[in-house]
């Protein structure tokens, strides 16, 4: 690949993958500076990996991009040897009267179920947190997990039980 | 599980993520200053690919063609069991070897009794009584029949169980080195898969 082509495609990458690039990173790395390394790193592995990279299908890009940060996340977490995403102590306390329309009201809303998403598995909150937070399609959460996308499905639904059994223990149920 | 989703979807819409527009446009032109690079793991991967499957391949056909040149001294214990019959039925026509021989009488009644044998099924005659008495005369034990001799005091049989051990010395070597490239591909597999 020439390099002009090379670095126009980087740019519009850039511009269109960026921000949600940055909050996958931000979902599960707590500290701006680390957030900010982790991504600085994830695009220049992106940059440098470009010219290699070709894509078989419509959307691998996406999952592509996806897989490098979360291999630097990972392996941010193996350095650090941080298990917890979010320390709970930092987290607000969830009544145990509140109930679902009040919880949707809430402005907390999302550090509430970032919360109680620490509640479950690791492996189910991962699945969980690329489905919903990251909005990805299964087949590139399949690609970003090595799995395949029916295995994406399985785990999805298991782990959307999970979660709503933790409601239920909260009485965050409707 | 609808109402799971639903809290998902609004945590989702609520999450406040500030990005730093300084830190993004400072990263871009920090990036795109530098070169775009060829990926370097690329070559290293397929370094690795070839030595983990290229040194036991090389073991392998080594092993191979070794034994391959010299396999046929390792084959004695079944061919020797041959000869010696061969050598058994072909006895009158040579000399009585040493071990065998006490006096020529013996040597005949070796051969007749070889030759009673390869015929007794066909022919049913009194030949049978012959190594009956040849038993009788003291000349020929039970043990000195030619099949038994043979094995007992033959030197290439004496070698038989040493060098017949050899073929599978070679077969585990070649089953190690099928291992060894079996758990190297998979571990390639895997890593190729991390990437």
């Amino acid at each position: 690949m020439h390099p002009d082509s090379t670095r126009e495609q980087f740019e519009q990458i850039y511009e269109q993958y960026f921000d949600s690039i940055y909050r996958f990173v931000a979902r599960r790395v707590r500290g701006e500076a680390d957030v900010q390394d982790l991504v600085s790193e994830t695009f220049l592995k992106i940059y440098q990996h470009l010219p290699a990279f070709h894509p078989k299908h419509e959307g691998a890009l996406r999952g592509w991009l996806y897989t490098i940060a979360k291999n630097e996340v990972y392996q941010y977490f193996r350095k650090q040897k941080h298990v917890s995403h979010t320390p709970l102590e930092e987290l607000p306390e969830i009544a145990s009267t509140e109930h679902i329309p009040d919880l949707f009201e809430s402005e907390q809303v999302s550090t509430i179920v970032r919360g109680l998403l620490e509640k479950v598995e690791a492996e189910d909150r991962e699945i969980i947190l690329l489905k919903y937070f990251d909005e990805l399609a299964n087949t590139e959460i399949a690609e970003v997990l090595q799995i395949t996308a029916n295995h994406v499905g399985v785990r999805l639904h298991r782990g959307l039980q999970k979660f709503k059994k933790v409601l239920e223990d909260h009485n965050l149920h409707p | 599980m609808k109402h799971a989703e639903e809290l998902l979807h609004r945590a989702q819409k609520k999450e406040k993520i500030v990005i730093d527009q300084d830190f993004k446009q400072s990263l871009k032109q920090r990036i795109l200053s530098t070169p775009p690079a060829e990926p370097a793991y690329d070559k290293n991967f397929v370094w690795r690919r070839f030595s983990i499957l290229l040194v036991p391949a090389l073991v392998s056909l080594t092993l191979f063609f070794y034994f391959y040149d010299t396999g046929s001294k390792y084959l004695p214990l079944k061919k020797s069991v041959n000869q010696e019959q061969a050598e058994d039925a072909t006895a009158p026509k040579s000399a009585p070897s040493p071990a065998t021989a006490g006096s020529s009488q013996q040597g005949n009644a070796v051969s007749e009794n070889a030759i009673d044998r390869d015929t007794f099924n066909d022919e049913k005659t009194d030949s049978y009584s012959r190594p009956t008495g040849g038993t009788e005369s003291g000349i020929l034990s039970p043990l000195d029949k030619p099949g038994v001799a043979t094995l007992s005091s033959s030197s290439s049989a004496a070698t038989g169980p040493e060098t017949a051990t050899k073929p599978f010395v070679v077969l585990a070597l070649l089953f190690a080195c099928l291992t060894i490239m079996v758990v190297g591909v998979l571990i390639l597999k895997k890593s190729k898969r991390r990437k």
